[in-house]
């Protein structure tokens, strides 16, 4: 079920993965990931809560520490490749277009 | 100036959208929403202010939480992060305000948020509403059942129409709830694989229509309960005006009080349905103790009531006003008894019946006490007057007497059959005959909106068919 749900990743799950390459509070994640897209992507709250939920649940991500309610979370194996399967997915697309319209014109 | 306001919102439970919209005006209004409870919902008087409101649900949470659980407050300490701070919580529904400008919202995954209504809906929403569907089907069921069987009786009872009222608003509100919820959460799923939020849709206006129609019936049943009957009836219906909201306090205080006290919520909500059952039977049981013990103390009983005794038993001698009666039929002749020999000192007269905003049904008895000699003899007279204030229903009422004596073990080999009316001077008449005997004296006798089913114990005149038809043809 959580294979079949990740298969494909939203951009907010990409970069909320992508944030937990190092260990991270679940909280700091809210500001990284709008730091790390020059605000085009935004985590709102809730979502961030569910996901850091679905992907532990998964075992793409486990909890490192926890201090008072504040818990912090680093990417695993299973995780990690997912996001390498996402990065070749988004990869391939890239090529694909330019393949078809060149580089240049990108 | 009051500084906190009480009001009862119709919102369905995942009108997200709508219930946001909704703080927001009232806000801007200078009213703050302070917390949800089962009697409406509180508001605070603040400054007029410009904020957001975000309603997200949180699925693991519960109406019975003594408090919300560490991971709850993780999900609130998330939401204060970007600038939510929790309003109030109301079970799974959690409701956040926001001051800032352009906020990022809380949820910005449409399929997941869609994905955590739907657990939450699951878990609430689903179950209460198909138990109180199931309910008021089987309450249906029960209701066309007296219908078929006996649709005077139940059309002219308010309580029974109010009864059958109640479980067919609830029917409705069920029904529609759990329609444009699955209506709205397939197109929803639809939009939201394409990465878009789908508005709720508001069946607030519908909801408060249907429920503003239950008040009215209920005052009407009230006030008609209350007010129109006897002595019992009055009391019954202020002790049931009573009970119910005595039961909801007792059972919504337990479940505070346990709440307050920090009481696990598996062990709150056991308890609380526990108190819910108990108090709901023990309370009927006391109410149902009272009045019998009261009726047998002769509590109810009209301070003029005379009673005598008989075979062992205590007669009410009841003077009960009757629209015919046996000495307006003596002044014309009571046929093949001599009326020289009726004494109407010692008749009794009763009136029973019930009357509500369709039909009125009243039976009507003259007869002569059980302790009188030759009681069976004597002259009697019983009626039943039906009063039709919806004329479709007309025909139900007539072809029940005409269907009922057909099918009713006690007349077999019994039918109605019509004859003149021109004594009567009614629209039709209708004698019964029996296969053996022949025809009886007994009648339906149909006017404009009134139907008549009188029985004599004698040859009726053609001068009584006519006082008849004066006394019994109108309201």
């Amino acid at each position: 079920m959580a294979r079949a749900k990740f298969q494909t990743l939203t951009e907010q799950m990409f970069y909320t993965l992508l944030c937990l390459k190092e260990e991270c509070y679940g909280m700091d994640i809210l500001d990284r990931v709008p730091a790390m897209t020059d605000h085009r992507v935004n985590v709102g709250s809730g979502t961030l809560y569910t996901l850091l939920e679905q992907f532990s649940e998964a075992g793409m991500i486990r909890e490192t520490k926890v201090e008072g309610r504040r818990r912090s979370y680093i990417l695993t194996e299973k995780g990690r490749e997912i996001l390498d399967k996402e990065c070749a997915r988004i990869s391939a697309q890239l090529a694909d277009y330019y393949k078809i319209f060149g580089k240049e014109e990108f | 100036m009051k500084n906190t306001k009480r009001r009862f919102e119709t919102f369905s439970f995942f009108d997200h959208t709508g219930i946001s919209a909704h703080l927001e005006k009232m806000a801007r209004n200078g009213w703050m929403i302070e917390r949800i409870t089962s009697f409406g919902w509180i508001y605070k008087k603040t400054e007029p202010k410009t904020v957001h409101f975000a309603v997200s649900y949180y699925p693991k949470a519960s109406e019975f939480d003594p408090e919300p659980s560490e991971d709850q407050k993780t999900f609130h300490e998330f939401c204060a992060h970007t600038g939510w701070e929790l309003a109030c919580i109301s079970a799974q529904m959690q409701i956040f305000y926001n001051e800032n400008e352009n906020p990022t919202p809380i949820e910005t995954d449409p399929v997941l948020e869609l994905d955590t209504i739907h657990a939450s809906v699951k878990k609430t929403m689903l179950p209460t509403y198909l138990l109180m569907l199931f309910l008021s089907i089987m309450n249906g069921v029960l209701f066309v059942g007296g219908l078929l069987n006996d649709p005077l009786d139940l059309l002219s009872s308010p309580s029974r129409l109010f009864t059958g009222f109640a479980f067919v608003i609830l029917f409705l509100l069920c029904s529609v709830e759990l329609i444009s919820y699955f209506i709205w959460y397939k197109k929803a799923r639809l939009h939201a694989v394409q990465g878009e939020f789908l508005k709720v849709p508001n069946t607030s206006l519908f909801q408060k229509s249907v429920l503003i129609a239950l008040v009215i019936a209920l005052l009407y049943w009230g006030f008609n309960f209350i007010f129109g009957g006897d002595s019992l009836r009055r009391w019954i219906g202020i002790l049931m005006c009573i009970y119910m909201p005595t039961l909801i306090l007792i059972v919504n205080g337990t479940k505070n009080y346990l709440k307050k006290k920090k009481v696990s919520k598996r062990k709150n909500f056991w308890i609380t349905m526990l108190v819910d059952v108990v108090f709901a039977f023990s309370l009927m049981g006391i109410i149902t103790f009272i009045v019998l013990s009261a009726s047998s103390r002769g509590f109810f009983a009209d301070k003029e009531e005379e009673t005598y005794e008989h075979g062992g038993m205590t007669w009410v001698i009841h003077r009960d006003e009757l629209p015919l009666t046996m000495e307006e039929l003596a002044a014309a002749s009571l046929g093949t008894i001599d009326i020289e020999f009726v004494n109407f000192e010692s008749y009794i007269k009763e009136k029973r019946g019930d009357e509500s905003l369709l039909l009125g049904k009243w039976t009507f008895r003259q007869c002569p006490r059980m302790d009188v000699e030759d009681h069976f003899a004597l002259p009697q007279l019983s009626y039943t007057v039906v009063h039709v204030k919806l004329s479709p229903l007309y025909n139900i009422c007539k072809n029940y007497y005409l269907e009922d004596v057909k099918n009713t073990l006690t007349y077999a080999g019994r039918r109605y059959l019509k004859t003149d009316s021109d004594c009567w001077n009614t629209n039709e008449v209708y004698q019964l005959y029996d296969a053996e005997i022949g025809p009886l004296n007994c009648y339906l006798l149909c006017y404009d909106d009134i139907i008549v089913e009188i029985e004599f114990n004698w040859e009726v005149t053609e001068q009584q068919k006519v006082i008849v038809e004066e006394k019994l043809s109108t309201p």
